[in-house]
């Protein structure tokens, strides 16, 4: 059973995304099968799910619009910027699974992997599946991605005197509004966890290249490309374009936040 | 920091030390995994320069002896035109060439400024609160390659 599993492994498409519990789970709810990562439909459901109550729970209370841009949902340029990068996430598994298999077979098309080097490039793509199907990562994301939304929504909420549309400090101890809960117990989270899914599959892409650069390729010193025909490789980042286009204006709001704070003191 | 811009006031211009920082962490983070491949492209240019030059040796000195030390001077010179040893010694040296110039990470700026657009272009809304579209336009442009 482990050889025919070998062989299943080294002649399955490589993919970013079709390991781990949460594929799994996703799998046994039908929202995407072995064929079909249903990255539209799935996006789709899961900024519903995020973000809707979120929405209806802060107009219940008076949060969607209110004359304080602080305590209005739909002044929050942070929450859409949340919402989209949900969508992306979701999004990009597609596009990124489609790019990462092409990359990795122009080693092959391209004569870069020769017969020897067979073997040792089926372990490269075992070791990556191990790695992005790992349970215990993902526990650990999990678990991280609560921390931080806790961490985050505190932060918000204290540093505006008054309070924000998600909750306010009061004597030290965070008072959530209804929206505020399911940011915290949903909305947030879920991007959190998407975010560090993303990261550490990053990371299992970075080693991947490592055990490949390890096996016996057939580079040609004179190739025009001056890499020696490994060009092709250094065009990976563009799978990552919709990851930073969406995450990367939370991650500036984050550093102008704390250098503003630094001029403030 | 949208927020801060369109209901704090801030200047688009006072995060420009927070954009750089991103422009640096992104071009780095991306480079990284690339780097895996630093000591095969180096060993095939040490072990490709090693080897061309040789070939390059023994192939211009034997050029040398035909062409240049068994020439004579007086004879007229109409046999090295179009000859292909003429030829080989040209495309040795462009083939030589090629292997000084082989990179040490496989990484183009086509690689990472796809990258740089996309982090900056949110941006451009921020930056449409402060300045009129025609600038930024002219701005963007100059990121071009």
């Amino acid at each position: 059973m482990g050889t025919q599993s070998t062989a299943q492994g080294a002649a399955a498409p490589v993919s970013f995304n079709r390991h781990g519990p949460f594929y799994r789970l996703q799998r046994r709810l039908g929202i995407l099968s072995d064929t079909d990562l249903a990255a539209g439909r799935r996006a789709l459901l899961f900024l519903v799910l995020a973000w809707a109550p979120v929405l209806l729970l802060a107009a219940l209370q008076g949060y969607a619009l209110n004359p304080h841009h602080e305590r209005a949902l739909l002044f929050d340029f942070s929450a859409y910027a949340f919402a989209l990068a949900t969508v992306a996430f979701v999004l990009m598994e597609q596009t990124s699974d489609q790019r990462m298999a092409w990359l990795v077979g122009q080693f092959a098309v391209r004569g870069i992997a020769n017969e020897s080097s067979r073997e040792c490039f089926a372990e490269a793509r075992q070791n990556m599946a191990r790695r992005t199907g790992s349970g215990l990562v993902e526990a650990v994301i999990l678990v991280g991605a609560y921390l931080i939304a806790y961490v985050w929504i505190q932060g918000g909420a204290g540093r505006v005197e008054g309070g924000t549309w998600f909750g306010q400090v009061q004597d030290g101890e965070l008072r959530l509004t209804l929206a505020g809960w399911w940011l915290l117990l949903v909305a947030l989270p879920l991007f959190w966890f998407l975010l560090g899914r993303w990261l550490w599959r990053f990371a299992t892409w970075g080693l991947l290249l490592r055990d490949i650069a390890g096996c016996d390729l057939r580079l040609v010193a004179t190739h025009p490309d001056r890499c020696g025909g490994l060009s092709f490789i250094g065009g990976y980042p563009n799978t990552y374009v919709l990851f930073v286009f969406s995450s990367a204006p939370l991650l500036r709001q984050r550093c102008s936040s704390r250098s503003s704070s630094v001029v403030r003191a | 920091m949208l927020k801060q811009v369109v209901f704090g006031g801030a200047s688009l211009m006072s995060f420009k030390f927070a954009l750089f920082a991103l422009i640096v962490f992104l071009v780095v983070a991306f480079v990284l995994p690339l780097l895996a491949f630093t000591p095969v492209l180096k060993s095939l240019k040490k072990q490709g320069l090693s080897r061309y030059g040789a070939l390059a040796s023994r192939h211009n000195l034997a050029f040398e002896a035909r062409w240049i030390q068994a020439a004579d001077p007086d004879e007229p010179a109409e046999g090295a035109l179009g000859s292909p040893d003429v030829s080989s010694l040209a495309d040795l040296a462009a083939g030589y060439a090629l292997v000084e110039r082989i990179r040490s990470v496989p990484v183009t700026k086509a690689s990472v400024i796809p990258l740089i657009l996309a982090a900056l272009l949110p941006l451009v809304v921020v930056a449409a609160t402060q300045a009129p579209f025609k600038q930024i336009l002219g701005a963007l442009k100059g990121l071009m390659p």
